[in-house]
């Protein structure tokens, strides 16, 4: 058939038989899951079941494009998808150049299967596919992995995905690195490293066919309008424009929206400031393919002093957020840090939040030095935060323990410690707060790919005065907007997660829904529909969302997921956030799951979806799977353990 | 009746994103006389940084949905000033984005 | 203006590398079949390090698409880092463009003349 957004091939690569092949994409999968994210998740679920360990040679690594990348719609975004060490969906999406070159190249989905023995790296120049020795490349970190490639091949524009040395190391949710220092999936880059290939690099010369190219550029055009300086309506646009999260710093301090000290203080002063960030360090823009705001992306430098040298980009410096959770007050140590988890490809979640971990217990006098490698760990000992972060990735001393992440730390230290280890379904948590916003407490707990905003993006309600009249929402948006009450919060917890998976299927970058384009889908559909040529309506089009959400949530419940693992840390359900009298969540995370499953079709003891729920969305062969495995006799305690 | 001199009250305010780029610094304390309201606050603004009410009041618009006031006052919850009206005390933190 | 009209790089120092000129231009070559870079009039040069994207413009025909007087590729362009005019009114603004990044920090990411709100000099003795 003609394809018109979608290349229509996908590429296998064995590592165990060194075996590389192509396929024709499977229209119908394309059509009920639109492509990068859905697309993903189609695939894993019917190539890696419940029978399959994380570090099994039956583990599957997925890289997905989708229909719009290669567009200036798609912005450079992949998914990458492999069953997380914990069995949850290890799913993750990056920005930079690289899906867009996989578009060229003539692909849209990489899925990478078995072991290779030694070290091997894969090269993709359109039809050139092939797996090569990379002894020379294991042990290096992510950058000099980039330029070597970028030597051997002479290829100047090339993009590469790639492991570090958390990735190596099996640190447990080391991301895959991409150029242009995006990262994404978080244990996927432990499971790439479990499968020894040392990275990824592609170009391509080839066209995204689009079906109907007028019809797209008026809807790229009104898409625009959004981000356009001159007529934005959204008051983030603007800011995040030029200063990204970095914005955020006081926005979250003021809100007592930070984790200050592992979240036990909800406000940091003096909070790292973003224009002293910028005037000191920023360089020059560098953004993700066809990004429409000027500066997301950034190129920043320490000029002189401390960490002098270091250079690289982001888009969120600093991961400044991690300056409160660790209680340091130093950018040089905040990029340092940043750019040691850029090489190592650690998750620089798991970094703050098991290093915050330690530091509580430290204090709290659970650990002492016996434990830290005769280290004192105390909040604001920036020097002894990048000390730990090194032992992490090279998994020495007791960073050996950090590195199994906080939950099984904690489990492993025992003695109370486990009620400081703030994560959900093992994973450490991402900074979102949850206490003053409780859509962020419903949508962190349901997550099937451990903490992640960026599936209900952006965190907080539309102002419901910002919605047009006559516009028809499937939840009230004046409750929705009260966001310390449970109110409503199942109908638009769904909501958001139904239609950002389609913007992440599409994909686009999550932080393009801004404005009305968070509320009103239609300008996505229009870009879809002119794109690849389909002629869905507006409901057919959320229902693909749905369904993506559903398969993700059969696939964890397969795995053993359960109500119960819908949670979120015992901090936010018990404790206030006092500096700004917020009282903790109490009974009101069940009250809102309660109603979420209920909204959802989900039995509401065990969180399963119903066989009409899932006969529904055309989900007939999880309905087989499910009968076959006995899935709805099972308990509310499920199987995993 | 002769009432005594309103007292001054002290806010302190935050400027974030391209809202420090239109005071060209990104915080300060404004003195202001009682009763105080956002509307006076943004008065004080208009004169120090010509240019300022309009970005935050436009004329014919919506106040506060281009962009937003946040008020932290004694370790309270922080709510967003949608009203002028809004009542400022001695000591609130104001968060402009 | 009085001299001849052509697009014109800024500055190397404003190239965010997007691509969205290269990837448009290829739009418009294709006469809106496709999106394919590596057919395009300007490419996208980044060096090795990382440090530098450079625009290599090789386009002498009219456009096919323009916008309010603009071709695709300027109009698509974020940072203002392309710019259709004639050599006088680029070095004038070039000029202007040196200013304002002295005194202001955004402005090291974007033209001043692109943006629509009012900015004062970084106090940076304050910061
Ligand atoms: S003016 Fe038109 S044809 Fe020339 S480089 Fe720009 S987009 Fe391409
Ligand atoms: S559109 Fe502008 S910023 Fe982007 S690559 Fe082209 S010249 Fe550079």
């Amino acid at each position: 058939m003609t394809w018109h957004g979608w290349a229509g091939r996908v590429l296998r690569v064995d590592l165990a038989t060194g075996r590389i092949s192509t396929e024709e994409l499977s229209y119908q999968k394309a059509r009920d899951f639109i492509g990068c994210r859905g697309l993903n998740v189609a695939y894993l679920y019917d190539e890696v079941g419940p029978e399959v360990g994380p570090f099994d040679q039956g583990n599957k690594l997925i890289f997905g494009a989708g229909p719009l990348e290669g567009t200036p719609i798609g912005m450079g975004r992949v998914s990458v998808l492999t069953k997380h060490p914990n069995r949850f969906l290890g799913e993750g999406g990056a920005g930079g150049h690289w899906s867009a070159e996989l578009k060229f190249a003539g692909y849209d989905l990489l899925i990478v299967e078995n072991k290779a023995e030694r070290p091997v790296w894969l090269l993709i120049v359109d039809d050139k596919v092939e797996l090569r020795d990379a002894s020379h490349l294991w042990g290096r970190d992510t950058k000099e992995k980039h330029a070597i490639i970028r030597e051997e091949t002479g290829i100047a524009g090339i993009h590469v995905a790639s492991v570090g040395m958390a990735g190596e190391n099996k640190v447990a949710n080391a991301k895959v690195q991409f150029t242009l220092d995006h990262s994404g999936g978080k244990g996927c880059g432990t499971i790439m490293g479990d499968k020894k290939l040392a990275a990824v690099a592609v170009k391509g010369s080839g066209m995204v066919s689009v079906a109907h190219g007028d019809r797209f550029l008026a809807a790229y055009r009104n898409f625009h309008k959004t981000f356009d300086l001159n007529t934005t309506r959204d008051a983030f646009v603007p800011s995040w424009s030029f200063n990204s999260a970095n914005m955020l710093l006081e926005l979250f301090n003021e809100n007592g929206w930070v984790h200050a000290h592992n979240a036990q203080m909800g406000l940091f002063e003096p909070m790292l400031n973003d224009v002293e960030y910028m005037d000191k360090y920023v360089v020059r823009p560098e953004s993700s393919f066809c990004c429409p705001l000027p500066a997301c992306g950034r190129r920043y430098e320490i000029k002189e002093g401390l960490f002098a040298g270091i250079a690289g980009d982001e888009r969120e410096v600093g991961f400044a957020q991690a300056a409160p959770i660790v209680g340091i007050h130093s950018y040089p140590h905040v990029i340092k840090f940043r750019d040691m988890c850029n090489r190592a490809g650690l998750d620089e979640d798991q970094a703050m939040y098991s290093i915050a971990w330690a530091m509580e217990c430290y204090e709290r006098g659970i650990i002492n030095r016996s434990d830290t490698d005769g280290m004192e760990l105390r909040f604001g000992d920036a020097d002894a935060f990048l000390t730990m972060v090194d032992k992490i990735i090279h998994r020495e001393g007791f960073g050996d323990i950090l590195a199994l992440g906080v939950a099984e730390a904690a489990k492993r230290i025992g003695k109370g410690s486990e009620r400081f280890a703030l994560s959900i379904k093992g994973k450490e948590l991402e900074r979102m707060p949850q206490r003053n916003g409780y859509q962020m407490a419903l949508g962190l707990a349901v997550s099937e790919g451990g903490p992640d905003h960026t599936r209900w993006y952006p965190p907080y309600p539309p102002n419901p005065k910002t919605i047009p009249e006559g516009m028809d929402l499937p939840f009230d948006p004046f409750k929705a907007f009260q966001t310390r009450s449970p109110d409503d919060k199942g109908r638009l917890v769904r909501w958001l997660y139904d239609s950002r998976a389609i913007v992440e299927s599409l994909p686009s970058c999550v932080y393009m829904i801004r404005a009305l384009l968070g509320i009103d889908f239609r300008p996505w559909l229009e870009l879809f529909n002119s794109c690849t040529g389909e002629n869905g309506d507006l409901d057919d089009f959320i229902r693909k969302g749905t369904r993506i959400v559903n398969l993700e949530r059969a696939y964890i419940v397969r795995e053993g997921f359960r109500r119960k693992d819908d949670t979120i840390p015992r901090r936010m359900l018990e404790e206030p956030v006092k500096e700004h009298n917020i009282p903790p969540i109490g009974d009101n995370l069940e009250l809102m799951k309660d109603d979420y499953y209920q909204v959802r079709g989900w039995d509401n003891a065990t969180a399963i979806p119903k066989e009409e729920t899932l006969r529904g969305l055309g989900l007939s062969n999880v309905v087989e799977d499910f009968k076959r495995r006995g899935i709805w006799e099972t308990t509310e305690e499920g199987g995993h353990e | 009746m002769n009432s005594p001199q309103a007292a001054p009250i002290h806010v302190f305010v935050k400027y974030v994103g391209r809202i420090a780029v239109m005071t060209g610094r990104v915080r300060e304390s404004i003195s202001l006389d009682e009763p105080a309201n956002a509307d006076h606050l943004l008065d004080v603004m208009e004169q120090r940084y010509p240019g300022f009410r309009p970005v935050f009041d436009p004329p014919g618009g919506v106040f506060n949905l281009t962009t937003a006031i946040i008020c932290r006052r004694g370790g309270q919850p922080s709510f967003s000033i949608v009203d002028p009206q809004e009542p400022l005390k001695d000591g609130d933190v104001l968060t402009f984005w | 203006m009085s001299g001849l009209i052509k697009i014109a790089v800024v500055s190397n120092d404003l190239c965010s590398g997007c691509r969205g000129c290269e990837t448009w231009c290829s739009f418009v070559l294709a006469k809106g079949q496709g999106f394919r870079p590596e057919e395009s009039r300007i490419h996208i040069e980044t060096d090795p390090q990382g440090v530098l994207n450079i625009p290599h413009i090789n386009c002498l025909e009219e456009c096919q698409l323009k916008h309010d007087g603009d071709p695709i590729c300027v109009e698509m362009c974020p940072t203002g880092c392309l710019i259709y005019t004639d050599d006088e009114d680029l070095e004038s603004k070039r000029a202007l463009w040196e200013q304002a990044r002295q005194d202001q920090p955004l402005f090291r990411l974007i033209v001043p003349w692109k943006y629509p709100y009012p900015w004062r000099p970084l106090k940076r003795d304050e910061l």
